[in-house]
């Protein structure tokens, strides 16, 4: 089996349109949180939320694709180029690409519904199917920069990108192709799209606490992380920087409850991970934690932090990057990725940004409000999905 | 609007939607020839239904369209055949 290597990074977050920007404001515990701009926004109650700002779709595509793309298939295409670019010779010819995606086109359905159930409209825009197909991603992605792989969209609510991150690095480590670009994209801040997430009651009216007392609920993001994975002998052949190996991946489905999570399935997807990765519980220094805010989520996710590392438990960084750049879905576990891979570079844990009060039933160390130093040699991202899916990676400094 | 001038829009929209330069749009040329492929022409005529309130049936522009010329006498067609309908 092949080893695989992480040898390019891309994204669009409300933190900002490339790494840099996103590394520095993670570690600075600087927030993309705002009140929402999209139309009729004040008439919601949910109003915070983590919006891309200041998004120009022809940054990503010439003219004509353009005029065949959603937002969220923009945001996944300028990632995938920044990705390509920084990873410097990837092979277009056998690649995969496999982008995951919670909703799919949801500003090109909101806009049309509006056009017709509102304005009684006849017509709504002919590429509207293209825009908001779940693999207008991966379509537009492979056409932009003429890849020529396996190619395709996987679906898993929030855990959409490590689930695509995951399948993908599985056929770098077969053989099945030399490299892949993977990773999530989503657009969901709509109108009707937060009127459903606040009906859900899983929303924060102000901001995300994750893991504190007081915490409230989670905050919508959106964007897209796109990552080149590459088979590790050739990544070290041509001399490739390597921001980490991506040792592991564990998947499950807890089959208990389509929106409680599970202790169960989160504990055995990540040791899951970790086995895949040939790694032991107490050489993990980080975990980019699911971490959503929500009053179910957390005390679940430490229990099953605390019954995977037992001891370890105690020596192991936790943080939640979604306090800064919002929960963004199918692409959060990409964006989570990037911030790992950014403690694993510059030996600087991000924050849990707007911790306030301990919680007895959350009793990791969080890393409140201030970036810690710390060497990262190994860690972990979680994903855990409604729906009950989950999606773990583990990752291992670059040998 | 006179029918010249409703021909001279259609070309404006021609050009935008497809992004081909105005000044090629004679009404010889054939929109295979000027880089306008059946998809642009979806497209173009969602942007003319728009601009002219109009309703633009798959039996008014049809695949037998090669011109630029026949859809500007086309789209003509269907602003007057609504005028009279009127």
């Amino acid at each position: 089996m092949r080893r695989v290597a992480i040898t390019g990074l891309g994204l669009v977050s409300s933190l900002g349109h490339d790494v840099e920007s996103f590394w520095n404001a993670t570690r600075d515990g600087e927030t993309g949180v705002a009140p929402t701009t999209i139309p009729e926004g004040d008439k919601l109650t949910a109003r915070m939320v983590a919006e891309v700002k200041g998004w120009d779709g022809a940054k990503a595509l010439d003219r004509k694709l353009l005029g065949l793309s959603d937002r969220f298939s923009q945001f996944a295409v300028y990632a995938a180029k920044q990705a390509v670019d920084d990873s410097g010779d990837m092979p277009r010819d056998n690649a995969a690409i496999i982008i995951g995606t919670g909703v799919g086109g949801a500003v090109t359905l909101d806009e049309s519904y509006v056009r017709l159930y509102r304005e009684n409209q006849q017509r709504i825009h002919p590429f509207s199917i293209p825009r908001l197909m779940a693999n207008g991603p991966a379509s537009l992605v492979s056409l932009a920069m003429g890849i020529t792989g396996p190619s395709f969209a996987v679906s898993s609510a929030c855990s959409s990108s490590n689930h695509a991150i995951g399948l993908a690095a599985g056929m770098v480590q077969r053989g099945e192709v030399d490299a892949a670009l993977a990773g999530g994209a989503e657009a969901a801040i709509t109108y009707g799209g937060i009127r459903a997430w606040e009906a859900l009651r899983v929303i924060s009216p102000d901001v995300c606490r994750p893991f504190s007392a007081d915490r409230k609920g989670m905050i919508l993001g959106e964007g897209s992380g796109m990552v080149v994975l590459e088979d590790m002998e050739r990544a070290k052949a041509r001399g490739a920087h390597i921001y980490a190996e991506l040792a592991g991946f564990g998947m499950s489905a807890d089959a208990v409850d389509m929106v409680q999570p599970s202790m169960e399935g989160a504990a055995r997807t990540i040791k899951t991970a970790l086995n895949a990765a040939g790694m032991n519980p107490d050489e993990v220094d980080y975990i980019n934690a699911h971490g959503t805010g929500t009053p179910a989520n957390d005390p679940t996710e430490t229990k099953a932090i605390r019954t995977v590392f037992g001891d370890a438990a105690d020596k192991l960084l936790v943080s939640s990057t979604k306090a800064m750049h919002g929960h963004a879905l199918g692409a959060a576990g990409a964006l989570e990725l990037i911030a790992t891979l950014g403690a694993m570079n510059s030996g600087i844990v991000p924050p849990t940004i707007n911790f306030t009060e301990a919680d007895p039933e959350c009793d990791l160390d969080y890393v409140p409000n201030k970036a810690r130093e710390r060497q990262v040699k190994s860690a972990v991202s979680n994903s855990f999905a409604f729906g009950g899916l989950n999606a773990v990676l583990a990752l291992r400094a670059a040998p | 609007m006179p029918m010249s001038d409703i021909k001279d829009r259609v070309k404006d929209i021609l050009a935008e939607e497809c992004a081909v330069d105005r000044a090629a749009l004679t009404n010889e040329a054939r929109l295979d020839d000027v880089g306008i492929s059946s998809v642009d022409m979806v497209q173009v005529i969602f942007a003319i239904e728009e601009e002219f309130g109009i309703s633009i049936g798959d039996g008014d522009i049809g695949l037998e369209i090669e011109t630029v010329g026949e859809v500007t006498d086309a789209v003509a067609k269907v602003i007057a055949d609504a005028k009279a309908g009127a």
